[in-house]
């Protein structure tokens, strides 16, 4: 039986009359990669941000790997990485920098983390750049980046905003690649949102679908097809269906 | 603690002294502008430079609007630039940010008026090489330097808190340079306005039998008003009670 790395009960968050994210109940499995999933406005940047505890739920429950989001927000931060809505780059510095930085915030040892900032800029295939201002990258390079921090520390979790968005289809292919690769080699959690469903359907094993902050579906990608009670050809479809019918409710 | 403060201090000096989106050209011709200026201006006052007490804040004014420059950056360029998020969803404390923060613009700004103080002594020496060598009174510039750091740390302060509360450097740059010269501006014309009797105890209090107490207590006074400052900006940066992204 899979360890539940991520629980929410009942999440909730309202900005003044707006509810973003609507008594959310979702499990997600060590060792996954679980797709989040809902069109532009869902909840899914508000949900992240909430399991991060950089924003306070109004109501209901969360945790990351035991740690409650309210009270333990710094023990998830310290075994968690994170890619949000943007790179997050600092494009004066040197991706060497933004990295050494990182790691020092980490508290990775001198040793450790020249070691470890010169594994992950190989891994990601950025490591002849490295000494390049981040601000002279391109888009597709920064999220590398961005990804290459996000694990510096060997987190259990990473937490990734739409990483594939506004790279064109060679770059979001490729980073797709590395993403799984990286899976696989450092066995970590991934909390992926994301409206490509193509994107999910390739890399998630469990999906949930948001919409208007309400949470539709969840499970194995075969079996959101099933909820949707039709022969739907792809997860797009299913998705499709689902958002469909609640707007129609 | 104490590393992720020191971490936070090296990433925002690199950020200010290796800033890679100007050209060094640039970077060469405003140092060099700078160093002309303050070079006339010691120059112009000459031995006074060294002697009289009031003079030797004069690279103090320059240097306020510098903190206001370093400090106007610090949330509202974080946010502006999309790095903010990032880093309140890394382990690092908010003290550390917050506390990181002032104390990379304070200590820049006093080494930067440190390093024009010797630069400024120097040059009087070369100018007056004939009198021998010149320094400054010791308690002088121990109480320039102690004032210097607490106007810093002021300044500071209420720069961060500001930065805060505003989306863009610009905004936050017009609110402090505005404020602090309503501020001066306000003393100024409090200072004259003071009834007569109340200027002959002021200006009492600066001559050289009372100076030294005056400075004292006056220190005290910034001293507490800064942390007051402190704990503010404290209560206010609490990354899970405001949406500060």
């Amino acid at each position: 039986m899979h360890e539940t790395v991520i629980r929410t009960r009942a999440l909730t968050r309202h900005f003044k009359t707006l509810r973003a994210v609507g008594g959310l109940s979702i499990e997600v499995p060590r060792g996954t990669i679980f797709g989040f999933l809902g069109p532009n406005g869902s909840g899914k940047t508000t949900t992240i941000r909430m399991l991060l505890g950089i924003l306070a739920p109004t109501s209901g429950q969360a945790e990351v790997l035991g740690f409650d989001v309210g009270r333990d927000s710094y023990e998830i931060r310290r075994r968690c990485g994170a890619l949000l809505e943007h790179p997050g780059v600092y494009e004066r510095l040197s991706a060497e920098d933004n990295l050494e930085f990182y790691g020092r915030v980490a508290g990775l040892p001198i040793s450790d983390r020249r070691e470890r900032i010169k594994q992950v800029l190989q891994s990601l295939g950025l490591w002849d750049r490295r000494t390049d201002a981040a601000g002279r990258w391109s888009r597709g390079m920064k999220q590398k980046l961005a990804v290459a921090r996000a694990i510096l520390h060997r987190p259990e979790v990473i937490f990734l905003d739409e990483p594939t968005s506004g790279l064109d289809p060679v770059a979001a292919a490729g980073l797709r690649e590395e993403l799984a690769a990286l899976v696989q080699r450092e066995g970590i959690t991934v909390f992926l949102t994301t409206h490509n469903l193509s994107e999910a359907e390739k890399l998630c094993s469990k999906v949930a679908v948001i919409h208007n902050g309400k949470l539709l579906a969840q499970g194995t990608p075969n079996e959101i097809r099933a909820t949707t009670g039709s022969k739907a050809a792809s997860l797009e479809d299913a998705f499709l269906t689902l958002v469909t019918a609640e707007q129609h409710q | 603690m104490i590393d992720q403060i020191r971490a936070m201090i090296w990433k925002e000096w690199k950020e200010v002294l290796l800033q890679r989106d100007r050209s060094g050209t640039d970077r060469l011709l405003r140092t060099t502008v700078a160093v002309i200026v303050f070079a006339i201006l010691v120059w112009r006052v000459g031995m006074a430079f060294v002697d009289r007490p009031s003079l030797l804040l004069m690279p103090a004014f320059i240097l306020v609007f510098c903190v206001i420059a370093v400090v106007a950056d610090s949330f509202a360029g974080e946010r502006e630039r999309h790095t903010l998020e990032t880093l309140l969803a890394s382990r690092i404390s908010d003290d550390a940010i917050l506390f990181g923060k002032i104390a990379s613009a304070v200590l820049l700004v006093w080494g930067l008026m440190f390093l024009m103080l010797i630069a400024g002594l120097i040059e009087v020496n070369l100018m007056r090489s004939a009198d021998g060598i010149l320094i400054f009174p010791v308690h002088r510039v121990i109480s320039t330097l102690a004032f210097a750091f607490l106007a810093c740390l002021f300044i500071s302060c209420v720069g961060v808190f500001v930065s805060l509360h505003t989306s863009t450097v610009r905004q936050a740059t017009q609110v402090l340079n505005i404020g602090f010269m309503v501020l001066g501006f306000a003393a100024l014309y409090a200072s004259i306005s003071l009834p007569q009797e109340w200027r002959t105890r002021l200006a009492q209090a600066f001559t050289t039998d009372n100076l030294m107490r005056t400075e004292f207590s006056a220190g005290i006074l910034i001293f507490i008003i800064d942390l007051v400052c402190l704990a503010a900006a404290r209560l206010t940066f609490r990354r899970h009670k405001w949406n500060l992204v």
